[in-house]
């Protein structure tokens, strides 16, 4: 009883900063994967995301800090609401730097090249499904151009999962594409409206278990995610959904399902 | 009792007449305006984080994003010092690139133009 009391005010505070989150959105950037852009120097940002993805509804709150203008540290908790027979609770924390290191600004533009690198720490009152208990590498390479009307991503995902007893789960791979445009080219204090539409693929290596592959694990699939900015001055709505359109699962496994994002962010002035 | 009363409304009457002071340029003084370009800014939502950078700089009384023509106006008060450097490292800091900086000066009619210390980058296409 006090447990689910703890995590009622959990949800209530997670929800709060829903409302209350602070961007770390600088631009606009592919909702299911990410882009290269980096926070203002000295800027600390606080984004927070409800997402429904495999594994159910869940939140998770972002707190970035920009060491300079060119590279990014964040800090990922995930909350996890609680779905059939399973408690909500808090999941593994993930930590992670970019690190742009191309910029090139034009007129009503730029382009731009990060890399990022991450660690999702072990642990969490409840670990993910999807996920597992062990500690879990990754490194991107993203590109971005953006313009007054048009906007355009891609990026290469690698995710090394590390393993939890006997158990070594896949490695997955991750190529993501994206296309946007500003139907009007709005003024600053003016609403702003971006439409986006991503295309996600995703090759995931199988499972061994104490050494033998797993034939009900990894395969891969493409997806698409259309997807919506609309903001003015410093507030952002954005929202999206992700349709699975091609999947080709090895063995007997559950098929994904489509995910849902939506996210309010407040970008907050900056320290100095 | 007579002269508290007379204290007291001279005090509400100081009180009144600073309040009518005006806190920027009296009706025909005429700001020093400062035409920036910035490279970078494509949307709205960014330029959240160069208004309150530059809204910083020390003399700057109004502030307009032309977010279609790629620059800010900057607009300060009358015999408030302009330093260039200070608007570039403000722009840098937002994560923008300082373009050409055009310094009206409203005791002559003629215009300056100073040049910012980083190279124009090249116009690309939208």
């Amino acid at each position: 009883m006090k447990q689910a009391r703890w995590n009622s005010i959990i949800a209530n505070i997670t929800f709060s900063l829903i409302l209350l989150a602070a961007s770390a959105v600088f631009a606009h950037e592919p909702l299911f994967g990410l882009g290269p852009h980096t926070v203002g120097q000295y800027v600390w940002e606080v984004e927070s995301t409800m997402e429904r993805g495999q594994e159910g509804w869940a939140n998770e709150f972002d707190l970035i800090y920009g060491l300079s203008p060119n590279i990014a540290l964040t800090t990922t908790l995930p909350y996890q609401f609680s779905r059939e027979n399973e408690s909500a609770g808090l999941g593994a924390v993930t930590l992670r730097g970019k690190y742009r290191f191309y910029r090139r600004d034009f007129r009503n533009g730029s382009d731009a090249f990060a890399f990022h690198a991450g660690i999702k720490l072990p642990g969490g009152k409840r670990a993910f499904a999807n996920y597992g208990n062990s500690t879990d590498y990754f490194f991107a390479l993203y590109f971005g151009r953006e313009s007054r009307t048009r906007y355009a991503f891609a990026d290469v995902r690698y995710l090394v999962r590390g393993s939890t007893r006997d158990l070594n789960r896949g490695n997955v791979w991750n190529f993501d594409a994206a296309y946007g445009i500003r139907p009007w080219r709005m003024e600053y204090l003016q609403p702003d409206l971006v439409l986006l539409l991503e295309a996600l693929g995703e090759v995931s290596n199988r499972n061994t278990f104490g050494g033998r592959q797993d034939a009900n694990s990894g395969g891969s699939g493409f997806s698409l995610a259309p997807g919506f900015f609309l903001s003015y001055r410093n507030v952002m709505l954005k929202g999206g959904v992700k349709f699975r359109v091609f999947q080709n699962l090895n063995g007997s496994q559950k098929k994904d399902r489509t995910e849902f994002l939506l996210a309010v962010d407040i970008h907050m002035p900056p320290f100095k | 009792m007579a002269t508290t009363r007379k204290i007291f409304i001279g005090l509400m009457t100081l009180l009144l007449a600073l309040a009518f002071i005006p806190t920027h340029a009296r009706a025909g003084e005429q700001l020093q305006k400062v035409t920036l370009r910035v490279d970078g800014l494509a949307c709205p939502f960014c330029a959240y984080g160069l208004e309150k950078k530059l809204k910083r700089i020390k003399g700057l009384e109004k502030l307009d994003i032309k977010i279609n023509d790629g620059v800010a106006l900057l607009y300060y008060k009358p015999g408030a010092e302009i330093d260039e450097k200070v608007i570039d490292k403000k722009v840098k800091e937002a994560g923008f690139t300082p373009g050409k900086i055009e310094i009206e000066n409203p005791a002559s009619s003629s215009e300056k133009t100073a040049s910012s210390s980083e190279t124009d980058q090249k116009e690309a296409g939208k």
